[in-house]
């Protein structure tokens, strides 16, 4: 599970989580966007 | 809960369904202006619904106050080289019917209830109103797209849409919809394979599209994980499992965000406050956007460096992951592991509606069947038993 958010959390997203990533939003204002986690719940494949 | 007043009066603790009816119109209430008798000459009594049955309509927070011009700054004192003012522009909105107000920490620059209606805070199904917003997207390409002509797309769209069985109903669609169409044109289907064309469609979302709602497309790779021998002085054994199947983070947050439902997200944090009838006031905890960690989150972000040359606004985009498997059959045990991705900043009230589409999943995890584990296993295990020379001593020479 490690290794499958090892792939997930890629450079892309450690990119975008220090230096932010620029959007334009819906009323037309572009943002910095600094992707944050608030919650994770899971449940585990477990064996 | 905090009260912000020092000595709560013993007539403070009013609980919230008894202040709600003071704010609760009567619109049920039958006033006669004479008094009726009924027939044995007794004043007629006026019914009324019990107020438990008041339907008070919800109401949106109240709106902002608009933003004051700007003063002109004054021009900083040479001596002072190195000051960074964090501003803070901290702003209340005014109370609404319920008592409840928002203290925004930074003045916010957009107000995503603005966009909010009546019926849409409801789910009543009288209440139909002017602006029905749509919460899909419309289609971001024009119809032949991504095939070569309208008769291909017609054809593969009957294909891809209704029912999987040849039918009648399937054949009449065929034939209304596809065979009749103006745009249908037997000629432009000459070299037509049905296999190929199927892999245009599934290649149309390839990741070097421009668009922001492209490129979120389904990547596949495998992960390789280390398993324990069981033996002493060995880091374990790799054990690669394939099929994972994931989208790039980033990709999905950005079709999110040029999605028509992102004019609901709340970038700005904010306390929402409830003030008591009799003045004193209470934080209320209703969603992420308005929670502590969320603040503090926003308020080291704008402590943070800007990055060189960037003004934007900084905004934190939250973001809110689960996963559980998932069956996917009622008879049967075909199942599957998704995880999920939803965005804090749109408030509970959407994001758990159905087909709201505030869910975006991101990854199917695969599954390890235990046989096939246990098979692995033994395979290692023979093979650190034939390494260690075990095997070799057993076969040894008498």
């Amino acid at each position: 599970m490690h290794k499958v958010w090892d792939k997930l959390l890629d450079d892309d997203f450690v990119d975008a989580y220090e230096h932010g990533f620029i959007m334009e939003c819906q009323d037309g204002i572009s943002r910095r966007f600094y992707p944050r986690i608030f919650t994770y719940s899971a449940d585990y494949p477990e064996k | 809960m905090e009260s912000s007043d020092p000595h709560p009066q013993p007539s403070n603790e009013i609980d919230a369904s008894q202040s709600a009816t003071t704010y609760a119109e009567t619109p049920h209430e039958v006033t006669s202006p004479e008094p009726a008798f009924t027939s044995a000459g007794r004043p007629q009594r006026q019914y009324r619904i019990p107020t438990r049955y008041n339907d008070v309509p919800p109401e949106g927070p109240a709106p902002l106050a608009p933003a004051p011009a700007p003063n002109p700054i004054d021009p900083p004192l040479p001596l002072i080289r190195r000051v960074i003012l964090h501003v803070r522009d901290q702003l209340r909105t005014g109370i609404n019917r319920f008592g409840l107000l928002r203290e925004y920490p930074y003045r916010p620059s957009y107000d995503p209830d603005l966009v909010v209606h009546l019926e849409q805070l409801s789910d009543n199904p009288t209440l139909k109103g002017a602006d029905d917003t749509p919460l899909t997207n419309p289609a971001s390409f024009a119809p032949p797209w991504p095939f070569n002509n309208m008769s291909i797309y017609l054809l593969m769209e009957w294909m891809t849409t209704g029912s999987n069985q040849k039918s009648v109903g399937e054949v009449d669609r065929l034939a209304k919809e596809v065979l009749s169409a103006k745009e249908f044109n037997v000629e432009d289907l000459r070299d037509f394979n049905a296999q190929r064309e199927s892999k245009r469609l599934d290649s149309s979302d390839s990741s070097d599209q421009k668009s922001p709602l492209m490129g979120d497309g389904w990547l596949e790779s495998s992960v390789t994980i280390s398993i324990p021998t069981g033996l002493r002085d060995t880091n374990g054994a790799d054990f690669t499992v394939p099929g994972l199947h994931h989208r790039s983070l980033v990709a999905v947050m950005k079709a999110a965000l040029a999605d028509i439902t992102s004019r609901r997200f709340h970038y700005s944090p904010f306390r929402r406050i409830w003030k008591r009838p009799s003045g004193s006031e209470e934080r209320i905890f209703d969603e992420m956007y308005t929670s502590d960690a969320w603040l503090d989150a926003h308020n080291t972000l704008q402590k943070q460096r800007n990055e060189p040359g960037c003004k934007l606004e900084k905004v934190i985009l939250g973001l809110l992951f689960w996963s559980d498997s998932t069956h996917l059959t009622s008879f049967g045990t075909a199942s599957v592991w998704p995880l999920y991705m939803y965005f804090a900043n749109l408030s509970k009230y959407f994001r758990g509606k159905p087909g709201s589409g505030a869910s975006h999943h991101v990854a199917y995890i695969p599954k390890v069947s235990l046989f096939r584990l246990f098979h692995e296993f033994v395979h290692l295990v023979n093979f650190f038993f034939l390494d260690s020379g075990l095997h070799s001593r057993c076969n040894s020479p008498r």
